[in-house]
This record gives C-alpha cells, structure tokens and sequence, in this order.
C-alpha cells in the first residue's frame, strides 16, 4: 500500500487566521489505503490542517498536494468532490429528507436517477439506515442516525479521501462505540483513505494506523500508530500518552 | 422593461372580444355623458368597458392617445386651448386626425366657462358682467386649480379685460360650498353645473366674448367601428344646456345615481324603453374591478419577486452592494404613492404599465430585505456544507440558500403582496382600474356606496391572499422550518 502515490501531501505549510499563527511549517504525507489521525489540543490547528486538504483553508506559505499535484483554484472543485468531508455538526441540510441530503453529492455530479436510486441503496444499507428513516427530514433522526447520514454523504461519490472532523465526538459513548465499529468495517470498501481529526487518543487509537501528534501549530510526532505509542518522544506526546494508558 | 410588464399583463389577462373603453374625467357631468354613452352602446349590442374617473383632461387625452381608451367626453374649446395648445383654432378637425383622433356626434350643449358671484356681493357693488370688474378690489377669488393654469383660463383673461383682482385655488367640487358660506366671494364654474340652478349667485356676463365654445362632444380615435360610431349619431343634438344642467343637478345635488340618471334620461329621448329597469351591472363590474386589481397586484409581485431575490442573492456577498439596494429599495418606499404614480405618466404614459412599474419599486423592499436578512442568517456550518460539496455559486444558491432562506421570503412576498393591494387601489387615478376604480368614483360623487364597493373587496383581497401564502408556504416549506 505505501508504494502508491501518496494521496496527499502538505509541504512547509504556514497557515494564519485572522492575525493567528495557527500552522507552522507543517509537513505531512497520507500515504494512500492509511487512516491518519491528527490527535491534540482543540485550538492546536488540527481542524485547520484537515481543511487545507479540501481547500476550505488557503495556506500562507507552502503548498498542499492532491494526487501529486499541487491544490490550485482551478483543481479546487474537482477535488472537493473527490474527498468526503464529514463533521461535528454535521451539516446536513434541513429542507431535504435524510435520503436526499445523501444523495445530493450524486445529483451535484450529474449522475442519473437509476445510479442515484442504486447508490443511495447501498450507502443506507452500509450505514445501516432504513428506508423509513431515509425518508425523515434531519430532524426527526438521532444523533447517530444523523452522524451516519453525513458520512453516507461524504461517501456518496466513492471518494479516494475522507476527512473526518471530531466527526463522532457529538455522540454519546455507546452510540460512539456502534459507529467505531461500522467505521472499521467499512474499511477496505467504502473508506479508502482517511483523515480523522481527534482530540480522543483512544477514538485515534482504535481507528487509525498511523498517528500525528499537533501541539500549538507544530507537528511533535508522527508515525506508525504502535510506533508512536510505544515510543512518544516529544514531551507533550509522551504526557498524552501517558494519559491514555492510565485511562486504558 | 415596459415590454416584459406589458407580457406579464398579457398572461393575466383572459381572452376577450375588443370592447369599446369608454373613458371620463372625474367630475360629475364627465361621468353622466359617459354613461349615458355606455348605456346606449350597451342597448345597442356593444360591449363596453367603463374607464371612468381619469384625473383630468391631461390623464384623458393620453390615455386616448395611447390607446388606453377609445372615446370620452370633451369640450371643443378644451380641445382647441388646453390639449392642442392654440386658443384661436376654429377647426380642430386637421390637427386631430394627424394624431388618429377626431370628435363625433355633438350632444348639443355649450358648457362654457362663467364666472359666478355671489349676489349679495354682485347686488351691493352693482356688478353684472366681468368688465364690472375692471378696477374692483377686495372680491376674493376662489377658482379651480386648472382654469388658474389653462392658456383660457384666469391669466388670459385677466388681460383680456385688464383685470388686476388676485386669486387663490380650491377644488371646483368645494368651491360652490365656500361661496355658499361667504368664504369665498368669486368662483369658475361650468354653465351647466347642477349647483348654478338653486344658489344665490349672480354668472357675470362676457361682455367682450373673451371664452370660447365649449361644446360638448366624442373625442375619440378615428379607430372606432361604424356601429360604434352610428350609435353615437343617435345621441347627437339629443342634450340641451337646460337638459344637461337639470341631469347634473340630479347626480350632484338630489344623489341619485349616475347609472340611474343616465337611465331615465335614455328612456326620456325614446332610445331606451321607459319600462327598463337601470341594469343593474354591479357584480359584472365587481367582477371585473377585482381581476384587473388581482392582475396588477400579480404582475408587479411577480416581478418584484424575480427581481428582488435575484438581486438581493447576487448582491449579498458583497456587503456594501447589498447596504446600497437596501438603502435604494428603502428611499423609493418612502415617495409617497400618489406622486411616484404622477411621476410615472411622463415615462410610460398611463394606464397599467405605470401602475404596475410603481406597484413594483414598492414591493422591492419587503422582498429584499427579507432575503438578505434570510441568507446572512443562514448557519456558517451550511455554507461550509455547500463549499465541501464543490458547489457552484449557482448550486449554491439553488440548493442551499433559497431553500434556506425561503420562510422568510415568502414573509416578505406576503408583506410586499398586501401592501401591493393596497397601493394598487391609488392605480385608478391614472386610468389603471381596479378596486380604486369605485373608490376614486365614489369620492368624487360623494357615494359612500360606491367607496365602500372598492374598499371592502380589495379589504377581501388582502385576507385571501394572506391565506394563499399560507398554502403556498405550506407547499414549499417542511413543517419544522415554518416561520409561524
């Protein structure tokens, strides 16, 4: 899997946000078929870093890759509709029953009702979301349901990566677990790449094979997930792991 | 622009047969000719559509000029003087044609100017024709605001007789009322007018033949069908002065009703069976009152619902553009009606175009305001949605912020539509009908009947179309976005 093309790379990337140094210097690959997550702080730059790579954040200096090439305006919505983008809030719109709000990437994409019809099928199906419900306005599903209804969205269009932001964090532990477990089965099929951002070590550790460790704008570790938690190095790496062994 | 109003009526308006558009000015014998024309054409056959209540010659001649209306009663000396500009014409035959107009089949009357004194004055200072006044100071002269303004009005006259009496305005309709209660001592008035038969007042005489004839007549365009035309001919020479001032007297003084008067006087010449009841036509006119309000008020919501979401969604990203259509929208809203309609005529004429223009600018602000606060409402976690999606700017509209923002753009739809209403009732002064069509009428004839014709549908309207909203919004928006 590492001899592929990497599926994104960061290179020397500064990001500042209203005045705010948020990144700096940041150098990162996703090597393709891996999941990565980015664990710190919140107010570490994690989000940001993830939103670089669909171009919802512009970096200052340096410059972000995507199969290979450089992220440029023009490239912008091809590859926003090559990567899923799921989030804490989840977003999904209110005027559109939970079956339209996921297949609105497909009908974005021109895709006929046929291939929708078969699609939308499939991702119900992977996210164990029943017609019935499908047919519910946002409003009238849980938490989860909802959560899953959004990463049905992000992965309508079969996308190389998905980017995942404190996507599970709004749910309660149990409903949290149910959705790990259909996130890890979905590996492989559905989810090709991934970037998840986290500040849960234990939700990172579960999910992802390889780990980044952000603290204040800078990357302090990165590497193999069992690599880094055996071998933290960086002070504020080795504290955080510490803090996921004893609560493990 | 114009073209685009003018489809947008062509589609609400439902098919029918060319009617004759009879037109009149807004005052009481304007309105009796008129309907007495209406009625006989209607005896004979030929449908006709009452345009009535325009406000002045002005208003009437280029509604008649722009094909708004097809004939209306006039006076020669008016045609000569105020419309065509030269007071010495003799024939205003030629002028007129190149114009496509003409006059038909005079009634047969000469309703001239007179100017009328009160006699107690009149008898105290010993005066009985205008040149009496030469030299005569201290009269107070209340005349009405276009015989002030006419080329054969006041000034003219005063120096055709080297008068040096000043003189204030006042409505024609309150200046009989004024002299009757010493507020006023010297008024214009038409010979025939109703009030001259009972009051005290003394008519001057024009010992130096300063006015001209005013003979009633059709001014029509020369468009006009040949039924239309013979069945004007049966009317010709019909009205005498005496007859004419007896009539006004009936409308003005005794409130019979100017479709009864002009009933009974039909049945008098023997063109119309005395046995006839007066036809009662007061749902067809109801009718068709409502439809051109509804048709009005449709257009000009149309477009302004067009226009103002587009505008306000293509605007709003940039916040000072969208600050100025604000503003814009918001300083036309604050022109009072009457005069942004006024404003209209030397632009786009009369008649439902400008109406629907003014109805317009009015209903931009609601609908504008409503969207932009709409979409600058909308949660920054949608807009995200959209970007992460790789929308367009169109997608983004299309599936995001008008579903979004559509609440309040109906709220704002529904506010611009009841005020359009509204509004729509003040059309009638430039020949647009409509509910204000009775109301304009009813005010000037003092018929409270007649007022409440327009007022209480129109009142009506604007419920039913609060409750069409309702379904509308019930159509476009799930439950759990609804505003109320």
């Amino acid at each position: 899997m590492s001899d592929a093309a990497p599926t994104a790379q960061l290179e020397d990337v500064d990001v500042i946000l209203g005045g705010n140094h948020i990144l700096h210097r940041v150098r990162l690959t996703l090597p393709a078929g891996c999941v990565t997550a980015v664990i710190g702080a919140s107010g570490s730059g994690k989000s940001t870093l993830l939103r670089l790579l669909n171009g919802l954040v512009t970096p200052q200096a340096g410059t972000v890759y995507r199969h290979g090439q450089s992220l440029t305006p023009e490239r912008l919505r091809d590859v926003r509709r090559d990567t899923g983008y799921a989030m804490q809030q989840i977003g999904l719109l209110p005027h559109l029953s939970i079956a339209d709000n996921i297949a609105l990437p497909l009908r974005l994409a021109g895709r006929d009702a046929d291939a929708i019809a078969d699609r939308l099928t499939s991702l119900l199906d992977a996210m164990q979301l029943s017609p019935e419900l499908a047919a519910r306005y946002p409003a009238a599903a849980s938490g989860g349901q909802q959560q899953r209804a959004g990463l049905a969205r992000a992965l309508a269009l079969e996308p190389e990566l998905l980017l995942l932001d404190e996507a599970f964090s709004g749910l309660d532990a149990i409903t949290r677990l149910a959705t790990h477990q259909q996130f890890l089965a979905l590996r492989g099929t559905e989810i090709k790449s991934a970037l998840l951002v986290t500040h849960d070590l234990d939700e990172a550790a579960r999910l992802a094979d390889r780990l980044v460790i952000l603290n204040a704008g800078r990357i302090v570790r990165e590497g193999p997930r069992d690599d880094v938690l055996a071998d933290p190095r960086d002070p504020y790496a080795i504290e955080l792991v510490e803090a996921f062994q004893c609560a493990g | 622009m114009r073209g685009l109003i003018a489809a947008l009526v062509l589609v609400a308006t439902p098919a029918w047969a060319e009617p004759v558009r009879i037109g009149s000015k807004n005052f009481t014998e304007s309105y009796l000719l008129a309907e007495i024309a209406a009625q006989h054409l209607e005896a004979r056959g030929i449908e006709v559509v009452r345009q009535f209540g325009l406000g002045g010659t002005k208003i009437c001649f280029d509604a008649l000029r722009a094909s708004e209306i097809d004939l209306y009663p006039e006076y020669t000396g008016t045609i000569a003087a105020a419309i065509l500009g030269d007071t010495t014409l003799t024939d205003v035959t030629p002028p007129l044609a190149a114009q496509g107009l003409a006059t038909y089949a005079p009634p047969g009357f000469n309703n001239t100017y007179v100017l009328a004194l009160r006699k107690e004055v009149a008898e105290s200072r010993g005066l009985t024709k205008i040149s009496d006044l030469v030299g005569e100071t201290g009269i107070d002269a209340a005349l009405s605001h276009e015989f002030r303004a006419r080329n054969d009005g006041w000034p003219a006259l005063s120096t055709h007789y080297g008068l040096t009496l000043g003189s204030r305005g006042i409505e024609h309709g309150l200046a009989y009322e004024a002299l009757a209660s010493g507020g006023a001592d010297l008024t214009d008035a038409y010979s025939t007018d109703g009030e001259l038969s009972g009051a005290d007042l003394v008519l001057l005489d024009d010992d130096r033949a300063f006015f001209p004839r005013y003979d009633a007549v059709w001014l029509a365009r020369t468009t006009l069908a040949p039924d239309v035309v013979a069945a004007l001919a049966e009317l010709e020479g019909r009205i005498d002065e005496a007859t004419m001032q007896a009539l006004n007297a009936r409308a003005a003084l005794d409130g019979e009703g100017i479709a009864t008067v002009a009933a009974s006087f039909l049945a008098t010449t023997g063109l119309a069976d005395a046995d006839t009841p007066v036809p009662s036509r007061f749902w067809s006119r109801l009718a068709e009152n409502t439809a051109r309000h509804i048709q009005l008020t449709l257009a000009a919501l149309l477009l302004a619902g067009v226009v103002g979401v587009s505008l306000a969604l293509v605007l709003q990203p940039f916040a000072r553009a969208a600050s100025a259509l604000l503003y814009v929208c918001g300083l036309l809203q604050t022109i009072p009606s009457i005069a942004l309609l006024a404003l209209m005529i030397p632009l786009v004429g009369i008649g439902v175009v400008p109406a629907v223009i003014a109805l317009f600018l009015y209903a931009l602000l609601p609908i504008v305001r409503a969207t932009l606060t709409a979409i600058n409402a909308i949660e920054p976690v949608y807009l995200t949605v959209a970007d992460a999606l790789g929308m367009t700017a169109s997608e983004r509209r299309r599936h995001v912020l008008v579903p979004l923002a559509m609440p309040h753009i109906i709220a704002g739809l529904r506010t611009a539509a009841v005020i359009a209403i509204g509004t729509a009732t003040l059309a009638a002064f430039i020949g647009a009908g409509g509910l204000g069509q009775p109301i304009v009428t009813g005010l000037a004839l003092n018929d409270t009947g007649l007022i409440l014709e327009g007022a209480v549908p129109a009142a009506l309207l604007a419920i039913v179309t609060d409750l069409v909203f309702d379904l509308l919004e019930r159509r476009l928006v799930p439950p759990h976005l609804r505003s109320a």
